[in-house]
């Protein structure tokens, strides 16, 4: 009886909750022990006003994620669907909410057209992606001639920097894009295909599933994540910057891989979400410390390569032990 | 089998493979709620046949008729429609998601289109899993049952698309003795349903245990179908192997030197449990067994590129504890491969690199590469093997099956081995090249060379071998002198006493 119990808190520990929460934890009692500022409520306010937009990315990238393939075009896309909602409102006198919409179609659009060289082209989604990056990198900075654009309506603010029931409007669409992207995955058939496009393309194949249409979808799901933070982003700023994006895409896939998995097939919105989490606070407490910012890239470096290291390190005892166990 | 309509005939279906006819006007029936077994040595065309049937291959002769209506249009599509399921081998399940996900994979149950009925899907897998008389978690991760219950997700799936025909290809093969037992009544269940089952399976007791009537091919041919009932395990082998062995094999037997590669009590893996082995120099040693009896992974071992333990591991007259592949190339070992395009060969580029690329530390000891030097090697082998054309800078891709073969034995002796394992020397080429490789292998060993050869074809075996080791589920279970009956052999390979 004894030891099922610990096989149960093993089980909990090791393979219910994804591992980084557990070095998220170590990280926040790190910060809080050495900084007084790190734990108080205008902090983490501003967390989540800074980080609505990294989350939400994440989320967008694990639902790829976990069809096996990787996301690296979204930073470049929300930079692109920011310029073009920028652009509508102060050229065409589109009122917020129109504007909101047209980013969600760019960032659709870009989504798919990745999809689309994935599934039909054949191309890897690694190449295929940073294709698509340039892409929109190129077509953001030639929107403007590489300049800003400024000047968006007062009512615009409001999405970035208003709050709704005193809770930011940030932090409500990081609790919607959670909420739907979990949805989506555990409690609908498409979810089921995606798990199944990373576990078993073949299987999904064999039941007689259009695969590539998943898989399309699920890289349109990404882009539609890129045009919502994108809303978001430019409302903070009140004006679009063409490369405001780049480098994004890392730090996004970087948390969607922490708190998911590497194997292609698992993961889930809430693993997306913690490592979203994690690197946020990671920056976040090392600004707090003061520390210079070359040696925070390095410290940010190793810290997240530890942290992926741990996680697969995790990964593979639990599937050793699963294997020893069946034998039994 | 009361009803007199069969369920599935595929009448005179034969099938073609560049340079292989690998069904040669075969026909098969199998009638409702009968388990009809389908049995052939290696390569005789079982899988085959099983992949016209699923629609994987198109048929380039024959006909199929469902019900005793003709099919004109056959493809995976019609096939699942129709009611066919295949149970492979290597399952279809998606290891991290539930038993209930899997067994609707592609068929889910929503509520108003949109959600997920999970309740539903898992009372419904239930159900089908208590009719064929296994209780699982349907909630539980796949990858968390034994593999007789991921057999049982596998077979749950295919009746959850309404299977009528049901093809399990050597489902016992990796079960233990109480999951088969399990198996067997799931498959009775089956029967009563009036399911058609067809039964690919290399154990003869399995066939007496649950076939009603059996169909032996060989070589892509039809040799008969009987009643289990009417027919003994004797007559069924003498059906496999047929008796005469009508090729010749050039091998000049000499009498074996000194020890080159002594293996006591080899581990490794998942598959190999306990091999001794010996190959003296001047000798070819045979090593047969089924496909999955861990004669690869043997000679992967050896080689050093799986990990492993042994009692006692000697080459050469020397005592290793630990091999790696570089370790073993450096000490004169040498591996041809099973899969010649995969494992032997860098297909991109031309015969003359992949002819020198195992080879490049011994020709050029101080790192630096002349090309005349390659050229001269590339030369020497493509002249002692005969390759034609004699073109060095064809890319290895565009030639054919047996050029490729001599590319990959020609690397290797360019290394100068003296012990050389060969896996499936003569797979998938033709009888021309065939021969020309058993003669090198003939030479190699007459010259001293130690030679341990798989193969999968009984007349290479007994053709070619001085002496024959037969592997069974991971162990050697006998070693035959030169000469040895070939019904002997495979009632070894099979576990027959």
């Amino acid at each position: 009886m004894k030891e099922f119990n610990g096989k149960q808190i093993r089980q909990f520990v090791l393979e219910k909750v994804p591992t980084v929460t557990w070095i998220l934890i170590v990280m926040m009692v790190y910060f809080s022990v050495s900084n007084s500022n790190f734990l108080t409520l205008d902090n983490a306010a501003n967390l989540c006003r800074q980080g609505a937009i990294l989350l939400i990315l994440c989320l967008g990238v694990i639902v790829v994620k976990i069809t096996g393939g990787i996301e690296l075009s979204n930073g470049a896309v929300m930079s692109l669907c920011g310029m073009v909602m920028a652009w509508v409102m102060v050229n065409l006198n589109l009122p917020p909410f129109l504007a909101i919409i047209v980013s969600m179609i760019v960032g659709i659009l870009f989504g798919t057209l990745n999809g689309v060289f994935v599934t039909f082209m054949g191309i890897p989604s690694f190449v295929a992606t940073l294709g698509t990056q340039g892409i929109a990198v190129g077509l953001a900075l030639g929107m403007n001639n590489g300049n800003v654009i400024g000047g968006l309506p007062e009512g615009f603010s409001a999405i970035g920097n208003g709050t709704l029931l005193n809770i930011p409007i940030p932090l409500w669409a990081i609790i919607l894009v959670f909420v739907v992207t979990s949805v989506l995955l555990n409690k609908t058939p498409f979810g089921v295909y995606v798990y199944a496009l990373g576990g078993n393309e073949e299987a999904l194949k064999l039941s007689g599933k259009p695969a590539w249409l998943y898989k399309v979808l699920a890289y349109s799901y990404s882009g539609l994540t890129a045009g919502i933070a994108a809303c978001i982003l430019t409302s903070r700023n009140m004006a679009a910057q063409p490369t405001v994006g780049l480098g994004m895409e890392f730090e996004a896939f970087a948390g969607a891989v922490l708190g998911g998995s590497y194997i292609a097939g698992k993961g889930t919105a809430l693993g997306g979400a913690l490592g979203g989490i994690f690197i946020l606070i990671l920056r976040n407490g090392l600004n707090i410390l003061g520390i210079p910012t070359y040696l925070q890239l390095a410290i940010f470096g190793t810290v997240l390569i530890t942290a992926i290291v741990l996680s697969t390190l995790v990964e593979r005892r639990v599937q050793k032990m699963r294997d020893e166990e069946r034998e039994e | 089998m009361k009803n007199n309509i069969p369920l599935l005939e595929m009448k005179e279906i034969s099938k073609s493979f560049p340079g292989v006819k690998a069904l040669d006007h075969v026909s098969f029936d199998l009638f409702p709620g009968e388990v009809h077994v389908l049995v052939g040595e290696n390569g005789a065309g079982k899988s085959t046949l099983m992949k016209v049937l699923a629609g994987a291959y198109p048929k380039d002769e024959g006909e199929i008729f469902i019900d005793g209506e003709i099919q004109s249009r056959w493809n995976p599509t019609a096939a699942r429609a129709q009611g066919v399921a295949m149970v492979y081998q290597e399952f279809t399940l998606l290891p991290f998601r539930s038993v209930a996900e899997n067994i609707f994979l592609g068929r889910e149950k929503t509520i108003a289109g949109m959600f997920l009925d999970k309740t539903s899907m898992q009372q419904e897998a239930g159900k089908i899993l208590k009719s064929i008389g296994v209780d699982v978690d349907t909630q539980k991760p796949v990858l968390e049952l034994g593999v007789a219950e991921q057999q049982m997700v596998e077979i749950a799936k295919a009746l959850a698309m309404d299977a009528r025909i049901l093809v399990l290809d050597e489902p016992t093969s990796a079960l233990s003795l109480r999951e088969i037992e399990q198996l067997f009544s799931t498959v009775a269940t089956l029967k009563e349903n009036g399911v058609g089952i067809i039964y690919i399976s290399h154990r003869m007791e399995e066939l007496k245990q649950i076939g009603d009537r059996v169909t032996v091919m060989r070589d892509g041919q039809l040799i008969g179908t009987r009643k289990v009932a009417e027919i003994s395990i004797d007559e069924v082998i003498t059906m496999m192997i047929g008796r005469e062995i009508n090729e010749l094999f050039p091998r000049h037997h000499c009498a074996p030197g000194e020890v080159a590669l002594s293996v006591k009590g080899l581990k490794s893996g998942k598959k190999v449990h306990h091999v001794d082995l010996e190959v003296h120099f001047g000798e070819i040693v045979g090593l047969s067994g089924l496909v999955g009896s861990g004669r690869t992974e043997t000679a992967r071992a050896i080689f050093g590129l799986d990990s492993m333990t042994a009692d006692d591991f000697e080459i050469l007259g020397k005592k290793y504890k630990h091999i790696d592949p570089s370790l073993a190339v450096d000490i004169g070992v040498g591996l041809i491969p099973e899969d010649r395009r995969r494992d032997g060969l860098f297909p991109i580029l031309s015969m003359e690199k992949n002819l020198v690329m195992v080879c490049l530390r011994k020709i050029f000891p101080n790192g630096v590469m002349k090309p005349s030097v390659e050229r001269k090697t590339a030369k020497e082998y493509v002249k002692k093997f005969d390759i034609q054309p004699p073109s060095l800078e064809r890319i290895v891709h565009n030639l054919s099956g047996g050029n490729q073969q001599k590319v990959v034995i020609g690397k290797w002796l360019a290394a100068k081995p003296r012990v050389i394992i060969i896996d499936e020397p003569t797979r998938g080429i033709d009888v021309g090249a065939k021969s020309e490789v058993h003669s090198f292998m003939d030479q190699l060993a007459n010259s001293g060379h130690a030679i341990l050869m798989i193969s999968s074809e009984m007349p290479e075996i007994l053709g070619m071998s001085d002496r024959i080791y037969v592997m069974h589920e991971g162990r050697v279970a006998g070693e035959f002198p030169q000469g040895t009956d070939s019904e002997e052999i495979l009632r070894c390979a099979m576990g027959v006493k």
